[in-house]
């Protein structure tokens, strides 16, 4: 018995510090028709700041907290191992939180090379989807720490997870991608990402030091969301339509919509609290499918930028009457688009008409791309805002 | 020659001292003739004589060489000629008591010259009127006489009679009760066992003023004649498990027992069992709390532990603390103990199979810190952990051992050396030094000290199986070492009561225990006979004083299994298994428990045909 666990001996053990824990994997595009891979792999010593330097001296300085590496192959596994011989540690995926894949790729076809992403057992179905825009370079997309996150994986997965404050993005993992490929009835859609100029600290430093552009002027933006259609990327919606797009599918905790009121032009910030949406198919008399899309949103007023007097209900129903119409029109245009440019049916109307009517949606099955572009769609909108924050009636200046 | 003046043998003597000293081989030193070992047997067989010469000489004899052993011999009244003797140990009796009440009344006794027969007193006299001690035996042969002597009495023989007076003088140097070292508490009792066994009974007492705490004395040891007593409550211990203590305890045969640890190891179920089974405690307060459950206690002399059996998995978790305080605290408390007694033995296992095989299972943000400690650590985590936690334990162990001011520098040193250094080193990880300290603690929290060790020792196996199978390997452990828990019993009690087998009533004090009113059976396995310990509906309030007496009468009468009888004039009859009462409502006569148990059984029978009959 003991010779038995003797025997068997740890042959799957391996120590912590002997593994490089990749945090994030981006494919592009490389050269010769090749796959060009990116991983970012993790330093602890250099992350973990406290812990290292705290009885190691010679440990601190300018640790850096990641390091990248990169190769080409025929395929992504190729790529990725061929970078053992630039790593002595093993690479180790299970902790990877974000996949980047590049438009160019995407354009040509995800399949190619997501499949190694969903057969690799240590890749999580969680991962986080990403389409880098055109002019992107990866490289430098995984070159941007800053001082709050000092690992750019870590960083992009905080803006994800932060998602909800501003909902400019409709992001899918993984495993949720790949079912929306393979599912009839919806196509697949994700966020895009890119690099922008962080303009604060590019003016600042430009003036004070006439330092060069450096990684700290560089913010990370995840936006947009691209659009698929099977599993090639037809295009992308902007960040309105995403946002009407993500109340459509998922629903969000809060979005902010500013919206005009009164005659002055006086703006009203809301923040939209509890949006859910819900699609509801009928078959007409003619036998054509029309979709009523029904929404429900709790509006918080958090900034007024004119005279306007809140303790009034006729205001308030106006300010409710604008939110609603702001919000249809998020809606109403991301199915423009997705309609008539895209015909990629990503806010699932085809699987609610299935899951209401599956024997009709087998005779149309094969024939909806083509009925999606052209159904009829009514979007109904109930707003309401209950709260209005602490202000009841804005300062009015004297003599106004 | 033999006539020799002193002067001349002195003479004689020191030329003698100028030869030179012839040095004998070992084997030239004439033996000894062999040395007459008085056994037991060998002393019941001899009898008190008449002559008190030949009692005398004999007591000598046997006594030889011994220098604390005091015979003296005296007359009964002044100008008697009853000679008498007392024989005693030095350093065992109370001198003053034993001239008060003993040579004392005897010796200026002016009534007693030719009051007897032969001018002397008579025994009955001198056993009845004349002793002014309050404990006074007759004895008849050698054995007693020991045996008294040797625990302190004083031996009085009178000339012309067979018997002898053993006089119960005892005093001898004892620590006065303290607070117990191993098992200290915030509120209760601050007293503790000595090593007096007498004064540990009398402190139980003292708790239990029944006539139904029962102490059986036996005397365990050929050389040692340890008393032992068996303490257990008539009608509330179950008589099978009193009748296999007493069985167990009368089969050992040993030279001597030094510490109930001896007769633990000699009467437990299972002894190759890391598992205690046997608790041993300082507290009478927990002795008197385990009687009443129905548990057997076994006091041994000379030691302030005592035994208590059948001792199951859950009730080495518990301290009397528990039930001294409020049950919200007391449950805050053994969740906690119970936390700490599975870190204490899985702790670094799992961090060893997590680090070495299951990386993928602990959060991105404490893996990179894990692995920030790690880096630079030249051992894999399993012979760091090998390593601190060889270090932790032989650092408790010289703290322990050690004279207590010097213990606290090797505890500056553990800490300072192997807590800072060692890392600062980059020998061992910062976290495994954590991980090590926070399974040290949390196996100090375990109340008793036994099952403590044992889960500290089992730690050890199962890091090497993290180690080599990880979690696998953890979980293959925890799963052997359910199995042999569910096979063990302790005095016929399965181990992992009340879980295994299920009680629902006996959940009420295991992982958290009820409030007392809530409370009301005893521990079922051990009880099976008698489970309630008090009245139902007792929890406290309003709706108590609006009770009128028909109500309480409804209370009085609530049908108790047994144990809890109303008795004349409205007394409870508290725990005490009337052979009546035992087998059902009323009625059956029966005079044993056996008898008992079959009407009872009888009784179900017909009530169950009855009902059958009924259905049908």
């Amino acid at each position: 018995m003991l010779l038995l666990l003797l025997q068997s001996s740890c042959w799957d053990k391996v120590e912590v510090e002997q593994l490089a824990i990749v945090m994030a994997m981006a494919v592009d595009k490389g050269e010769d028709d090749l796959v060009r891979a990116t991983v970012q792999v993790i330093n602890p010593k250099g992350i973990a700041g406290g812990g290292g330097a705290g009885g190691m001296g010679n440990f601190g300085g300018d640790n850096k907290a990641y390091r990248n590496l990169s190769n080409h192959g025929e395929t992504i596994f190729d790529a990725v191992r061929g970078m053992g011989g630039n790593i002595p540690r093993e690479l180790y995926f299970s902790h990877n939180q974000v996949i980047i894949i590049s438009e160019e790729i995407a354009r040509q076809g995800i399949l190619k090379v997501i499949d190694f992403f969903d057969r690799n057992p240590q890749i999580r179905r969680n991962n986080w989807l990403l389409i880098s825009k055109k002019d992107v370079n990866q490289y430098e997309l995984l070159n941007a720490p800053n001082s709050l996150e000092r690992v750019p994986a870590q960083r992009i997965n905080g803006i994800i997870k932060e998602r909800e404050r501003t909902v400019s993005f409709a992001i899918t993992q993984l495993g949720d991608f790949m079912e929306l490929m393979a599912e009839k009835g919806i196509e697949a859609y994700t966020a895009g990402v890119k690099l922008s100029p962080n303009a604060a600290t590019l003016e600042a430093l430009g003036t004070a030091r006439g330092e060069e552009e450096n990684e700290e002027t560089r913010d990370i933006n995840v936006t947009q969301t691209a659009v698929f259609r099977g599993d090639k990327l037809v295009g992308w919606l902007n960040e309105r339509e995403s946002r009407g797009l993500v109340l459509v599918r998922e629903g969000f905790n809060t979005a902010s919509y500013s919206i005009e009121v009164g005659s002055k032009g006086g703006n009203v910030a809301v923040e939209a609290l509890k949006g859910k949406a819900q699609i509801k198919p009928v078959i007409t008399e003619d036998g054509e499918p029309v979709f009523n899309i029904k929404a429900s949103v709790q509006g918080t007023v958090s900034e007024v930028s004119d005279f306007i007097d809140l303790t009034k209900p006729e205001n308030f129903n106006i300010i409710q009457k604008k939110l609603e119409q702001a919000i249809k029109k998020d809606i109403m245009q991301a199915l423009e688009k997705t309609q008539q440019d895209y015909r990629a049916d990503v806010f699932g109307l085809g699987s609610a008409l299935y899951r209401r009517y599956p024997e009709y949606w087998h005779k149309i099955a094969d024939r909806w791309p083509k009925i999606y572009s052209e159904v009829e769609v009514t979007v109904d909108i109930e707003a309401k805002v209950p709260r209005i924050g602490l202000v009841s009636k804005p300062v009015k200046v004297d003599g106004e | 020659m033999k006539n020799k003046s002193a002067l001349h043998k002195l003479l004689g003597f020191i030329p003698k001292m100028k030869r030179p000293i012839k040095t004998k081989k070992l084997s030239e030193i004439p033996a000894d003739p062999v040395p007459q070992v008085f056994d037991a047997d060998k002393l019941k067989d001899m009898k008190i004589d008449y002559r008190l010469d030949v009692n005398m000489n004999a007591l000598r004899t046997i006594m030889a060489g011994n220098s604390d052993f005091v015979l003296r011999k005296f007359n009964i009244g002044p100008g008697s000629r009853v000679h008498a003797a007392v024989a005693y140990m030095d350093g065992l009796v109370n001198v003053s008591e034993l001239n008060r009440s003993v040579l004392n009344p005897l010796m200026t006794n002016t009534e007693t010259s030719g009051s007897g027969p032969d001018g002397g007193v008579s025994f009955e006299r001198v056993e009845e009127s004349l002793l002014t001690a309050s404990d006074v035996r007759v004895i008849d042969d050698y054995k007693q006489i020991f045996s008294g002597i040797l625990y302190g009495d004083a031996l009085v023989l009178v000339d012309g009679h067979n018997r002898g007076l053993l006089v119960s003088v005892k005093g001898f140097a004892v620590r006065s009760s303290s607070e117990p070292l191993t098992e200290g508490l915030v509120r209760g009792p601050r007293e503790g066992f000595t090593e007096s066994l007498r004064h540990n009974t009398a402190m139980v007492r003292r708790r239990l003023r029944s006539p139904n705490f029962i102490l059986e004395n036996m005397t365990i040891g050929r050389v040692s004649n340890t008393s032992v007593a068996i303490g257990y409550i008539r009608g509330l211990a179950d008589p099978k498990t009193v009748n296999e203590v007493k069985n167990r305890l009368s089969r050992i045969t040993i030279d001597g027992i030094l510490e109930s640890g001896y007769i633990e190891e000699l009467i437990e179920d299972h002894p190759y069992s890391p598992f205690p089974q046997i608790h041993h405690t300082e507290r009478p307060d927990r002795v008197a709390e385990s009687l009443m459950v129905g548990r057997v206690a076994i006091f041994t002399d000379n030691t302030p532990f005592v035994l208590i059996v059948p001792g199951e998995f859950l009730s080495f978790l518990q301290t009397p603390e528990d039930y001294y305080e409020r049950y919200f605290l007391a449950n805050f408390v053994r969740i906690i103990r119970y936390l700490a007694l599975s870190a204490s033995l899985l702790l670094p296992s799992f961090y060893i199979a997590i680090v070495t095989f299951h990386q993928e299972m602990i959060p991105t943000q404490l893996l990179i810190s894990v692995a920030a400690s790690r880096e630079g650590v030249p051992f894999p985590a399993l012979v760091e952990a090998f390593l601190m936690e060889f270090t932790f334990e032989a650092l408790r162990e010289a703290g322990l051992r050690l004279p207590r001011p010097v213990g606290q520098a090797v505890s500056i040193v553990g800490a300072l050396v192997v807590g800072e250094a060692a890392v600062a080193a980059g020998i061992v990880s910062s976290l495994m030094v954590i991980i090590v300290a926070v399974t040290g603690i949390a196996s100090f929290v375990n109340p008793a000290f036994n099952m403590a060790i044992t889960m500290r020792v089992l730690r050890f196996p199962m890091m090497l199986l993290a180690g080599s199978l990880g979690l696998f390997g953890v979980m293959a452990g925890l799963l052997v070492l359910l199995v042999h828990m569910a096979g063990l019993r302790s005095f016929g009690v399965p181990y992992l009561a009340p879980f295994a087998p299920f009680h629902k009533e006996g959940m009420r004090d295991t992982i958290i225990r009820a409030p007392w009113w809530g409370m009301n059976t005893r521990p079922v396995e051990i009880n099976k006979d008698n489970p309630y310990r008090m009245a139902p509906d007792q929890k406290p309030g309003p709706w108590q004083d609006k009770l009128d007496s028909k109500d309480r009468d409804l209370y009085d009468n609530y049908p108790f299994k047994t144990g809890w009888r109303k008795e004349s004039q409205n007394q409870y009859q508290i725990g005490i298994m009337q052979p009546e009462q035992h087998g059902g409502d009323s009625g059956d006569e029966c005079e044993s428990f056996a008898e008992c148990e079959e009407a009872g059984r009888r009784k179900k029978r017909k009530r169950r045909q009855h009902r059958t009959h009924k259905k049908k």
